[in-house]
């Protein structure tokens, strides 16, 4: 039985480990820094570079301390490794150079004008390999080399500066720029990612996964996780109608600030044109293909980053979304127990919100992103009647606490759904068992009110 | 007649300026639990999660934040909190990630999700049993949770490691014409928000605003 992967302690909820002291970037002078680097470009006027390095440095600040970034863990310490292999050869760059690994689930990554480069976990967990991965890299690296930040600066100096421009025509330009300064990135970074012990030829494959970040991952059917004696999954939920309102829904509603579906209004060219671009690119090189390194590694690190994501979720209330991140990941491994216990505990909190009154208001803040099984769930959930969704919960978690005997959150789980389906006095037996098995248990405190 | 004619234009003038004056000045309301009023006065030890100033241009949007002043206003907002939760009886032990102090990684991975979480429950608080249908929604208005907000059990266990279970947030919003003081208690043991009180101010949260408006916060704990 395993809980996560190896290092994953018993008791441990989320995968990473994060340990130790802060790291030295989250005491940055923000004001001392932004004047030294200011003060080594010669793009802009020093004032001008000044204020634009210390807004990106609160900026960095805000992030380092919203929670939302990993320190001292397994993630950081693969992107630091892939950032070593990649630059081996360039040790100054090298040292101006820092990489963080967020909590975000959009498949992202950005290269702040300071040299910070910000890794998405949910890029991570979308990349096949590891050369999909250092073409990102290679891509924002570039963007650091090139000083685009600095230069998007000068060029909305200008813009700001032409009074013969409209608003309109100054914001249309300014979008020119930044689709340039994309494709500039592009063919930078392939150039550096074929000096490289990554595959080059990745680099169009990675953007347009990007692309398809959208696809289905989870085939499992409703009806086989929770079908059982006495309860079934009514499966006219699900029926083309409704399917395709919910997917109508979810469609994304964007605005554009120029004209709608043109490239024109976008800060990035198309993915396709890209993707063709990397490759004609690559060609004219004369490329010869390497054997990529740390391949083995980065599945594990990939692995990780998929649980982190199931986790992530949940810790931030989202348990649609974990839910539906933990089945895929019980796809790949049935028998494991976290992505167990994360199925147990979102569907938990869901029905609780349900009991209250207040799912489908949280609903309606959940955005599905066009996954049709994330829609199939999300209706199954909405449609359910309270009581028959603890029906369901309860027969599903009094399975798991069978076959994973011994878990304390599956045990403490069964207690708090029997509450919510059976009522206090049932739940009684469930939350003194609980007090036999794990006296000091992480949920003594709580239990110990349930039962006074 | 002239004399009442005069009396009911005062009157008229009178509503205007009150109505006015309720406009600009927003409002405040509280909400907590039996248990929090019952059990409080056994545990005062509050943990304040991270006490957070921040400062908009011109609208409540990330993009529009003022870092600088936002960083000033913090520090004044530290200090009033320092001296008006302790003249109020509480004990507040603020633990933030400024990186002056001497903070883990433990922050990360234990305060700022319960922040989240206190976040998550207000947002599906927003509950028909629970809200409030109060008219005089400017004034002063209280009223016990008639459903507990829930925080995932999971943080129960802070309770140990802290010494409390109490853990409570005090974030200040400000921006041109509207600004938020939100100061919400959560109780780990019982997974729950205890208490939360949401002022709304109609316009900029200036420096010498910050003394009477964190006094009142803590003035308002101590009154229920």
């Amino acid at each position: 039985m395993s809980k996560g992967l190896e290092g994953q302690s018993a008791n441990q909820d989320r995968f990473t480990v994060q340990s130790g002291s802060l790291p030295a970037i989250f005491s940055i002078d923000a004001e001392a820094e932004a004047q030294s680097a200011a003060t080594r470009q010669d793009i802009i006027e020093e004032k001008l570079a000044k204020s634009m390095y210390l807004e990106t440095n609160y900026q960095l600040l805000n992030l380092l301390h919203s929670g939302d970034i990993y320190v001292n863990d397994e993630l950081t310490a693969f992107l630091e490794k892939m950032l070593d292999k990649m630059l081996q050869a360039q040790p100054e760059l090298k040292d101006q150079l820092r990489i963080i690994a967020t909590r975000n689930a959009d498949p992202n990554a950005f290269c702040l004008p300071n040299g910070v480069i910000v890794v998405n976990v949910g890029l991570i967990a979308l990349l096949q390999n590891p050369s999909q991965l250092a073409s990102v890299l290679a891509h924002e690296i570039s963007h650091y080399k090139k000083q685009h930040g600095l230069k998007k600066q000068k060029s909305g100096k200008e813009i700001v500066k032409d009074e013969n421009l409209s608003s309109r025509a100054g914001l249309y330009r300014l979008l020119l720029f930044s689709r340039e300064f994309e494709f500039e990135a592009d063919a930078a970074g392939l150039t550096f990612l074929t000096r490289t012990p990554f595959d080059a030829r990745e680099a169009s494959k990675a953007l347009l996964l990007m692309k398809a970040m959208s696809k289905d991952t989870m085939t499992t059917t409703l009806s086989s996780i929770f079908n059982n004696e006495i309860f079934t999954v009514d499966t006219s939920y699900f029926g083309r109608k409704a399917m395709k309102s919910e997917m109508k829904k979810s469609a994304k509603k964007t605005k554009s600030l120029i004209t709608d579906n043109e490239e024109s209004s976008e800060t990035h060219p198309d993915i396709d044109k890209r993707a063709l671009a990397l490759n004609e690119i690559l060609a004219s090189l004369n490329y010869t293909p390497v054997t990529p390194e740390l391949e083995k590694e980065y599945q594990a690190f990939r692995y990780k980053a998929m649980f982190e994501l199931c986790v992530n979720a949940y810790n931030s209330s989202d348990y649609l979304n974990s839910l539906h991140q933990a089945f895929v990941l019980l796809e790949k491994e049935p028998e494991n127990l976290l992505a167990n216990e994360m199925v147990v505990k979102n569907l938990y909190w869901l029905c609780r919100l349900k009991e209250n009154g207040v799912l489908d208001d949280y609903f309606d803040k959940v955005n599905i992103n066009g996954v049709v099984s994330l829609a199939r769930l999300k209706l199954f959930l909405a449609k359910s009647k309270s009581p028959d969704l603890g029906k369901m919960l309860y027969t599903y978690v009094k399975a798991k606490n069978e076959h994973f005997a011994n878990d304390e959150d599956l045990l403490f789980y069964l207690g708090l759904t029997a509450e919510m389906h059976l009522g206090k006095d049932a739940a009684e037996i469930q939350y003194r068992n609980y007090s036999t098995k794990f006296p000091d248990g992480r949920y003594s405190g709580y239990v110990a009110h349930k039962l006074n | 007649m002239r004399n009442l004619l005069q009396l009911s234009g005062i009157l008229l003038l009178c509503t205007l300026l009150h109505s006015c004056g309720l406009q600009s000045n927003g409002y405040i309301y509280t909400l907590y639990t039996e248990s929090f009023v019952n059990q409080k006065k056994a545990s005062k030890k509050i943990i304040l999660i991270n006490p957070d100033f921040k400062a908009y241009a011109s609208d409540l949007d990330e993009d529009d934040q003022n870092f600088e002043k936002s960083l000033l206003m913090r520090k004044t907002l530290i200090e009033k909190i320092n001296r008006y939760s302790k003249e109020s009886g509480y004990n507040y032990d603020i633990i933030s990630s400024d990186g002056k102090k001497d903070v883990g990684t433990d922050f990360f991975t234990e305060l700022l999700p319960l922040r989240q979480a206190i976040f998550q429950a207000i947002s599906n608080q927003d509950n028909p049993l629970n809200e409030i249908t109060s008219a005089s929604y400017r004034r002063v208005a209280r009223q016990q949770f008639v459903v507990n907000t829930l925080i995932p059990a999971e943080m129960s266990e802070l309770e140990k490691k802290y010494g409390t279970p109490y853990f409570s947030i005090l974030e200040v919003y400000s921006a041109k014409n509207q600004s938020y003081i939100i100061h919400i208690i959560a109780d780990v043991s019982r997974g729950v928000v205890s208490y939360q009180e949401i002022k709304r101010y109609n316009g900029e949260i200036k420096k010498r605003l910050i003394t009477p408006l964190i006094f009142d916060t803590f003035d308002s704990l101590k009154r229920i």
